[in-house]
């Protein structure tokens, strides 16, 4: 009975084997089936590779840009550490791809601060210069704007030339100028020949 | 001797390591010799459920399917089976959306009631064995085509997801059906 059978089954085999055989891809469909399967594999492949590359961007990118900001932070409180400082003009000097660059930042706030500092000391410097228009025993020094009168008595004159601080070669009709000190009290006079300074 | 070399610079695997070391590897050149193994079976089953053009899309498919899902294979099962399954699946994915599947899947049709045509007086059993597989019905020529393919009883059970004994029947009513058409 199993004999029968098994011959049977043997020829169902050889049957469908034929028939497997007559029904095969052929080596051009073959072929096509390994381009567009290869193709497949390496896009696939390419994902990963690619979500892995934009992953890797993204961490070098943001490790970057930390990094740039915590200069920018760092630069930032070193310049507030200058602002505090008497310097308004803050230079950076650096190479890039070898060649020397300077960067001059100015403190605007200080540097204003400083100039309305110079502007009243001009003014005070304006009104502490004048002519020395009569030289007796005291001197009398007319302010350029002629509203003020100094005199200058022989004390000081005496005093002023035992301290060095009193021009030898001054001459009736010089420009002169006052130096005080905190408390107001003159402690030079100086001759300053640019007559200009007076028509300021 | 160059034969020799090739076999000891690329030895001899069998499917399952290839595909492992594939899912784990992504390697192109392991991949090509996966579908050297099991183009044509694949094909082949593909075409015996359906014609050429669908066969022939849903093999490459398949393949491709290979590719996107290879970590989710199973290093202890038959690449085979894993293959013929995802095969199997995408191809009724495709006849549900072209709204074949009712159609090629009807349970209750028996080797007894089918209306035998006579078939063609040309007695080359090559082609009547054709002309009888394609009139087999689509479970018992499924059953048949797997059996044939090497697969046993619980291994196309898995594939078709139905129990041993379904498939023990199926394959009963194929193979008393080509008996009486073929002859013993």
């Amino acid at each position: 009975m199993s004999q029968p059978n098994n011959s049977f089954n043997d020829k169902l085999s050889q049957l469908y084997k034929n028939h497997k055989s007559d029904n095969q891809l052929s080596l051009q469909e073959k072929d096509k089936l390994m381009i567009k399967v290869n193709k497949a594999n390496h896009v696939n492949k390419l994902n990963w590779v690619n979500t892995f590359q934009i992953s890797l961007t993204a961490v070098a990118l943001f490790t970057l840009f930390s990094l740039y900001f915590n200069q920018e932070d760092y630069l930032n409180s070193t310049e507030k550490a200058v602002i505090t400082s008497t310097n308004t003009v803050i230079e950076i000097h650096y190479l890039e791809k070898n060649s020397y660059h300077k960067k001059i930042t100015y403190a605007h706030k200080q540097a204003k601060e400083q100039l309305e500092k110079a502007k009243t000391t001009l003014n005070t410097q304006k009104q502490l210069r004048g002519r020395l228009i009569n030289k007796a025993d005291d001197w009398y020094i007319e302010s350029c704007n002629k509203e003020v009168l100094v005199q200058v008595n022989a004390s000081l004159l005496k005093q002023l030339k035992s301290n060095n601080a009193l021009d030898n070669s001054i001459t009736q009709g010089d420009l002169l100028a006052f130096k005080h000190n905190s408390a107001g009290e003159i402690i030079a006079l100086v001759k300053t020949n640019n007559i200009k300074q007076c028509q300021i | 001797m160059i034969l020799s070399l090739k076999e000891w610079l690329l030895p001899k695997k069998d499917a399952e390591t290839l595909m492992s070391l594939y899912a784990k590897s992504g390697k192109n050149d392991l991949l090509q010799r996966l579908i050297e193994l099991h183009a044509d079976d694949l094909y082949h089953f593909l075409l015996s459920q359906s014609d050429i053009e669908l066969a022939k899309d849903i093999s490459q498919k398949t393949w491709l399917k290979v590719i996107d899902k290879r970590e989710y294979y199973q290093c202890n099962g038959s690449f085979k089976a894993w293959l013929f399954t995802v095969g199997r699946n995408t191809l009724f994915d495709e006849m549900r959306r072209l709204k074949r599947f009712q159609l090629l899947f009807d349970e209750h049709i028996e080797p007894e009631l089918i209306s035998i045509e006579t078939l063609d007086t040309n007695n080359d059993m090559q082609i009547k064995f054709k002309q009888l597989l394609e009139k087999l019905p689509f479970s018992q020529r499924e059953a048949f085509v797997l059996q044939q393919e090497g697969f046993s009883i619980l291994q196309i059970a898995q594939i078709t997801q139905q129990k041993e004994q379904t498939i023990k029947t199926r394959l009963r009513y194929a193979k008393s059906y080509f008996k009486q058409h073929i002859g013993g």
